[in-house]
């Protein structure tokens, strides 16, 4: 491992006792359904610092963008939050009105979405879009929050801007268009960006820029980001510490180095046994047996217990979360003694 | 897109063609007879056939028919058989005041229709979505004559606002004629908002749920961002074109409001051609009525499909 990992195992601004950028303590979700609620964020603690990447991953349905909606207080109707708190360098969001709030979003926080075709609005010109967060939280003119729209088009490295920035979404490529809503999050430099699997709709060359361009931009603006994902790869490529999460609970954490080294969640062990790196061949790729548990009929004990190879009759109790090594956690009996 | 505005006005010809057709045997065989109409009761079974072969009604309907519409495409609209006198000019000098009508109904109907409707959709199944879409549902129930004569009742029997009918030209008096025009425009544009504004909660709703709208949330947007910015140049859309058959049914309505409020209007012209069997005025008439609404939804079409830059820059993507 690089020097340059290692030094990420221990998160330096922890040191300076500053609030985290993001901070998501004990959150919980709720979603009401025709059956009653379903808790599909269930006790998440999470947080984002300054210059770091952080990432959320999770099979569909784990929780994970129900996580990050949560935080820009975009969860759909249905959908609320129905314990814990979120803070934003130490504010919490709930003891804000909805004015607040709104504020907050796309100024001190920024969304950047899967699918960037359909996040971007087919009827306005690229230029006002992105320009547009300017004139929301700064009443800019709509001339210079276009000009500015230019420059941002720019610096996320979309060729001749002047011209693009006049061009409809539907002319511009996915790796394009993604970069547009980039730029767009990027309009007022806020601290916090989510990127809810910013590059699954892109090709593997065009999404390898993508990620080069969030590491950029955690490298010149120390922005934090939490990075949702399904991809390990991503994971190992773009991100300093992360998060894995499972049927709405966090069941593993750390910095990504040491996590992808001595992986203590048997799921998390799973997953990465499920993907396939230049070493292994296609053969010894292991699929995990089972199903994601729904909402509705979790366990009573660990939630991956039915799928866990490495069972044992402690597993029928829930597990805490365990600490293997410092900023390392596990949310495995296992793990109690310190070894997995 | 010059490729899409010349598709539309190659279909125009068809589609007229077809529905003039469909004017034709529609009068014709409406149960009545223009030469009983027009001799009156008594009339000798002499007096009919020599009126109907002077006419030529005695002819095939499909020579009739040919003949006519030769004719019209000439623009010889014929000669009334009642009074004689050319249709053609009589059915020109009353289209300025149902276009009025109609437009100014329109109108109304649309700046009901659009604020509201978008305003249900934005709270959909909450409050102001319940009574709005009530509201619209018990409006879109009313008989536009029933409306028309309530507002007599009140604005020129009780109120003594407005006056009760008639007709100023617009460009002789503006004023005088948006007051004459004000009710019959009311009663039609009021009723006709209910459909319009369930299309545009509809296409709203759809908009909403969008992805960029989400966006929209995400930046900080406001409601009213939202709504005016974000959602409604999408939702015109759908609703341009749907909202365009609701400009064709509005003509339904102006042939009674006209007769209620003593308008000068083609309507009135039809209702005339009706119950005197005058197949010239009342076959003139409804054509032109069809050219108007065929040419309005045509032009709406064209509109809808410059709403949307996907559609206009159609052939620079490809």
């Amino acid at each position: 491992m690089t020097a340059a990992l290692a030094a990420a195992d221990v998160r330096p601004h922890r040191l300076n006792h500053r609030p985290a950028t993001l901070s998501i303590d004990r959150v919980s979700v709720e979603i009401a359904m025709r059956r009653g609620k379903a808790r599909v964020v269930d006790d998440v603690t999470l947080e984002v610092w300054p210059s770091e990447i952080v990432g959320l991953i999770g099979e569909s349905g784990s929780g994970k963008t129900l996580t990050a909606l949560s935080v820009l207080g975009l969860l759909p109707r249905r959908a609320r939050i129905a314990s814990g708190q979120i803070r934003l360098n130490g504010d919490s969001l709930a003891d804000k009105s909805d004015a607040d709030r709104r504020r907050l979003r796309g100024d001190r926080m920024a969304f950047i979405p899967q699918d960037a075709l359909r996040a971007l609005n087919p009827v306005l010109r690229v230029d006002r879009q992105v320009g547009e967060p300017l004139k929301i939280h700064r009443g800019t003119a709509w001339s210079r929050a276009k000009a500015r729209a230019v420059d941002l088009l720019g610096s996320v490295h979309i060729a001749s801007p002047e011209q693009r920035a006049r061009e409809y979404p539907h002319q511009y490529s996915g790796g394009m268009q993604q970069r547009a809503m980039i730029a767009m999050g990027l309009a007022l430099d806020p601290e916090l960006l989510v990127a809810d699997e910013p590059t699954t709709a892109l090709d593997v060359t065009v999404q390898a820029q993508v990620l080069r361009l969030l590491r950029e931009i955690r490298d010149t603006h120390g922005t934090a980001i939490l990075l949702i994902t399904h991809d390990l790869g991503v994971v190992a490529t773009t991100c300093d510490w992360v998060y894995v999460m499972y049927a709405g609970a966090v069941l593993e954490s750390g910095p990504v180095a040491r996590l992808f080294r001595s992986p203590q969640h048997p799921y998390t062990q799973a997953l990465l046994r499920a993907t396939p790196t230049v070493r292994t061949v296609q053969a010894e790729l292991v699929s995990i047996p089972g199903q994601i548990p729904l909402p509705f009929d979790l366990p009573q004990g660990c939630r991956f217990a039915d799928r866990c190879p490495k069972r044992f009759a402690r597993c029928a109790e829930p597990p805490p979360l365990f600490e293997a090594a410092p900023g390392h956690v596990s949310r495995c009996w296992l793990a109690e003694a310190g070894h997995g | 897109m010059l490729r899409l505005i010349a598709w539309r006005l190659a279909a125009f010809v068809p589609t007229m063609i077809a529905a003039s057709m469909v004017l034709f045997l529609a009068v014709n065989v409406v149960p009545g007879s223009a030469a009983k109409a027009a001799l009156g009761i008594d009339a000798t079974a002499q007096a009919i056939a020599r009126f109907e072969h002077q006419h030529g009604l005695d002819r095939p309907l499909h020579v009739q028919y040919l003949d006519w519409l030769g004719r019209v495409v000439k623009g010889d609209f014929g000669v009334s058989f009642q009074n004689h006198v050319p249709v053609g000019p009589e059915v020109l000098s009353r289209l300025p005041i149902t276009l009025e009508l109609a437009a100014l109904a329109f109108l109304i109907a649309n700046l009901i229709a659009l604020p509201l409707g978008a305003i249900a959709a934005f709270y959909h199944q909450r409050k102001p979505d319940t009574i709005i879409t009530f509201g619209s549902t018990v409006l879109g129930a009313i008989p536009n004559f029933w409306l028309a004569t309530l507002l007599i009742l009140v604005f020129t029997l009780t109120l003594r606002w407005l006056p009760s009918g008639g007709f100023t030209p617009l460009f002789e008096d503006p004023a005088r004629n948006l007051l004459k025009m004000a009710m019959p425009a009311v009663s039609l544009g009021v009723v006709s908002s209910a459909l319009l504004l369930r299309i545009m909660r509809t296409a709203m709703i759809e908009v909403l749920s969008s992805d960029y709208i989400r966006t929209a949330f995400a930046k900080g947007a406001t409601r009213n961002v939202v709504l005016w910015r974000h959602a409604l140049r999408n939702a015109l859309i759908p609703f341009l074109t749907v909202g365009a058959v609701e400009f064709g049914f509005l003509f339904g309505g102006v042939v009674i409001i006209e007769d209620i409020f003593l308008l000068p209007g083609i309507g009135s012209l039809v209702l005339v051609g009706i119950i005197n069997r005058d197949y010239p005025v009342l076959l003139s008439s409804t054509l032109v009525i069809t050219f108007v609404v065929l040419t309005a939804n045509m032009l709406v079409d064209i509109a809808a499909s410059l709403i949307d830059p996907r559609q206009v820059h159609a052939k620079a993507a490809t």
